[in-house]
């Protein structure tokens, strides 16, 4: 089994989603959120655009879950890879309800995002 | 290449992979942990014991209860009572502020639970086992990560602690 995933980067991590979820890929938008704020996961070095030197690698996601479209912008580059079983990096529990789990690709860990779950974060109070 | 796949096939895909990480751990002689910071001092428990770890949202005050609960938070839920370890280890809350909203780390142990607050985590590390320090409570041993000194807390103690609390009230 193998299923296709696109990858990003969110700050100084790597994330990626089900390829069949992202409706689009579009510019930077002013308003749309970027994923580090959707996941709160401002850590050190950790910010929009941390490994780039402008905003030109910005780009926003269009994605659809069950019907609902959700915008958030994610860093660059952006691609579209198949994973199989055995890029999955195996671990008892990812510890979020945002991630489903962890492959590594090409040397690099990438969180595979609940895409049920970025829409909750979404509409999640505060 | 197979075409777009849904949140549902990545889902599975995941949990096909769900390899025991105890297997893991054994062949590499360490353990998986999760890390933390309270103020300038950072800890480590079993990520066994570890349940989740969840952004703090509010905590709302217990009357009556001993000085190191803090209260209890919401966790899906639940309600998990929160233990003031900073009060606990006497633990200078000076040090780098934290850069994020704090972090609740959800502590079981049998069917008990309590949580920490901890101004910052660094997720599940594979860590060598902790040299003892000889002192029997809260702290296990300590160990070297990084730059940093962690001390590895005894989960079932830090439980211990707070159900012998809920109990004297």
């Amino acid at each position: 089994m193998s299923v296709a995933i696109m990858r990003f980067r969110a700050g100084a991590s790597g994330y990626a989603v089900a390829a069949g979820c992202v409706e689009g890929v579009g510019p930077a938008r002013p308003g749309v959120p970027h994923l580090v704020q959707l996941l709160d996961a401002r850590t050190a070095g950790d910010h929009p655009g941390a490994h780039h030197d402008d905003s030109d690698h910005v780009r926003t996601l269009r994605l659809v879950v069950r019907g609902q479209r959700l915008e958030v912008a994610v860093d660059g580059p952006i691609d579209v890879v198949e994973i199989a079983r055995d890029d999955i990096t195996p671990c008892r529990s990812t510890l979020s309800s945002r991630i489903l789990g962890f492959a590594r690709l090409d040397g690099d860990m990438y969180a595979l995002l609940d895409a049920d779950n970025l829409f909750a974060a979404e509409h999640a109070p505060g | 290449m197979t075409g777009p796949t849904s949140n549902e096939e990545l889902r599975e895909l995941v949990a096909s992979a769900g390899a025991p990480v105890e297997t893991i751990a054994a062949a590499a002689a360490t353990t998986p942990m999760i890390a933390f910071r309270i103020g300038p001092r950072w800890f480590a428990v079993s990520a066994a014991e570890v349940r989740e770890v969840v952004t703090l949202e509010a905590i709302t005050p217990v009357p009556g209860v001993a000085q190191q609960i803090l209260g209890v938070a919401l966790v899906r839920g639940r309600l998990v009572p929160i233990l003031d370890l900073a009060a606990l280890l006497d633990c200078p809350r000076s040090g780098e502020p934290a850069i994020t909203r704090p972090r609740l780390i959800v502590l079981t142990h049998g069917d008990d639970e309590a949580a920490l607050i901890a101004d910052e985590t660094v997720g599940v590390l594979e860590l060598p086992p902790p040299v003892s320090t000889g002192d029997a409570g809260l702290v296990r041993g300590e160990l070297r990560w990084s730059t940093h000194i962690v001390a590895v807390l005894d989960v079932s103690t830090i439980i211990h602690a707070v159900t012998a609390a809920e109990s004297r009230s």
